[in-house]
């Protein structure tokens, strides 16, 4: 299981876990035991989460939730070019599962992304991320 | 005023910028680490564009600081109704002990009878050159005790004129006379109880140069006042302060915006995409000692600034409103009118 996005949701789990424990052990705790099959572009993993963990896997059977979007998307999306709302209505992200498990979900990426905004580390991620969804764009 | 009085005034009033309105950052090195901030503010705008810069310089709470300090430009532009900008990570020489700032892309400086304001953005292809001349001598507040030892000071100056020009990607859009603002704020607190209702206005009729401030801080539940007080100018003097329950203001309704625009960028992503508690009025009322002022200011439109709170894993959402301030009364038996541009700051808290 390799390439540069599942690299990429690998360091910025990492960076999460090393700067912001708090806001780390919050999104473990809101995904508790859910898994989510990601296809993202052409790579696909799966984070899994497990109470006082998450991990990034290969694709498994049986995930809680899929999630299929693409690399400018999400940069659009953290850039604030582009809404979630819009992203689901355009198609550019597509979100399955029951609706508890989304809500669950929702709350980890919430719990994330306010760890991520105190990480001194992440913004070389986004940039990481910006400039791979520009070459795939462009 | 003759020629020579009016220049030598204008000259007076920049020369006070100068003298009070230098950074404070030796009085912020002695301080314990913890809540130490300060900010220059700037604010331009007519009929045509509205700009907003915003040089502050915090402790670094962060789990992961070193214990320094975060050093922020944020810009924030709108032309037409499209709003632009953001919030710049920057290195900056800042000169405790004068107003001079310098950092990549821009400086902040007092230079030739003006206040000179350049700065360009990294991530938006957005930059800008001003220089602001004041219209009013700076008011200054000190000491305003917030809760157990934090407090705020400020230095306001309520009317300039800015001439320059900025540039949004292929647009460059010249600033000439246009009606300006400033302020510098420092102290030691944090955003865990701490809020405000923040405005500025100040009309460009050469007959009657009303310049208002309202300022309102409020503790986080904004319940209880700390302070809230209304000045207003008369060309470049302070001529009115009302204070406390000289003052009421009630909101009304909701500013609805189909969008609200958000700096740092990924900060929308804290909070929705629409603003549901900024009010769409606010209905202000001043009076004592025979002075009165009635009116109130109407929301146009509005961005807001994400800052992630020191003390929990909450944001508090600094909203810029855009908008139009129309009040009236009388001041010293002299009838009073205002009927401007404004810019309101309110802040909400979200978990």
């Amino acid at each position: 299981m390799t390439g540069p996005l599942v690299a990429l949701a690998t360091d910025a789990l990492d960076c999460l876990a090393r700067e912001h424990s708090a806001a780390h052990r919050l999104m473990c705790a809101r995904l508790g035991a859910r898994s989510l099959a990601i296809a993202l572009d052409g790579e696909q993993f799966t984070i899994a989460g497990g109470h006082d963990r998450v991990a990034i896997v290969a694709p498994t059977a049986g995930a809680t939730l899929t999630v299929r979007t693409d690399a400018a998307t999400l940069d659009d999306l953290l850039s604030g070019e582009l809404t979630v709302v819009d992203a689901l209505d355009s198609d550019r992200l597509e979100l399955r599962g029951a609706i508890d498990d989304l809500v669950a979900a929702f709350g980890a990426a919430a719990a994330f992304l306010r760890g991520a905004v105190r990480c001194l580390a992440m913004p070389r991620l986004l940039e990481r991320l910006h400039h791979h969804a520009r070459g795939h764009t462009s | 005023m003759t020629g020579s009085l009016a220049h030598a005034e204008a000259r007076a009033m920049t020369r006070s910028l100068a003298r009070h309105g230098y950074l404070r950052r030796p009085t912020l090195g002695t301080g314990a680490r913890g809540g130490r901030r300060e900010w220059l503010y700037f604010s331009a705008g007519d009929a045509s564009f509205d700009l907003i810069v915003n040089l502050s310089a915090v402790d670094d709470l962060r789990p992961a600081g070193a214990g320094g300090e975060r050093i922020r430009l944020t810009v924030l532009v709108r032309v037409g109704e499209h709003w632009d900008g953001d919030v710049d990570e920057i290195d900056a020489e800042l000169a405790g002990g004068a107003l001079h700032a310098r950092f990549p892309g821009g400086e902040i400086a007092v230079r030739d009878g003006a206040l000179r304001v350049t700065a360009a953005l990294r991530r938006r292809p957005i930059a800008l050159d001003l220089r602001i001349v004041p219209n009013a001598f700076p008011s200054l507040v000190h000491n305003i005790a917030l809760g157990a030892g934090q407090a705020i000071q400020w230095l306001v100056v309520p009317r300039a004129t800015a001439d320059g020009w900025f540039q949004l990607a292929d647009h460059r859009q010249p600033v000439a006379g246009a009606p300006a603002y400033h302020d510098h704020n420092w102290g030691d607190f944090t955003h865990q109880n701490f809020a405000w209702l923040w405005g500025h206005a100040a009309s460009d009729a050469a007959s009657e140069p009303i310049a208002i401030v309202l300022t309102r801080m409020v503790d986080g539940a904004q319940a209880t006042a700390y302070l809230q007080a209304l000045l207003v100018w008369h060309g470049p003097r302070l001529v009115r302060v009302f204070r406390g329950s000289e003052i009421r203001i009630e909101p009304v309704g909701w500013l609805r915006r189909p969008r609200c625009f958000t700096v740092p960028r990924i900060g929308g992503l804290l909070a929705g995409a629409t603003v549901t508690e900024v009010p769409q009025r606010l209905r202000l009322h001043a009076s004592g000692d025979g002075d009165e002022l009635e009116g109130e200011f109407i929301a146009h439109d509005l961005a807001r600034i994400a800052l992630p709170n020191d003390h929990d894993l909450g944001t508090t959402f600094i909203h810029e409103v855009i908008g139009r301030l129309q009040m009236s009364g009388s001041i010293r038996g002299t009838p009073v009118a205002i009927d401007a541009r404004a810019v309101f700051e309110l802040l909400r808290s979200e978990p």
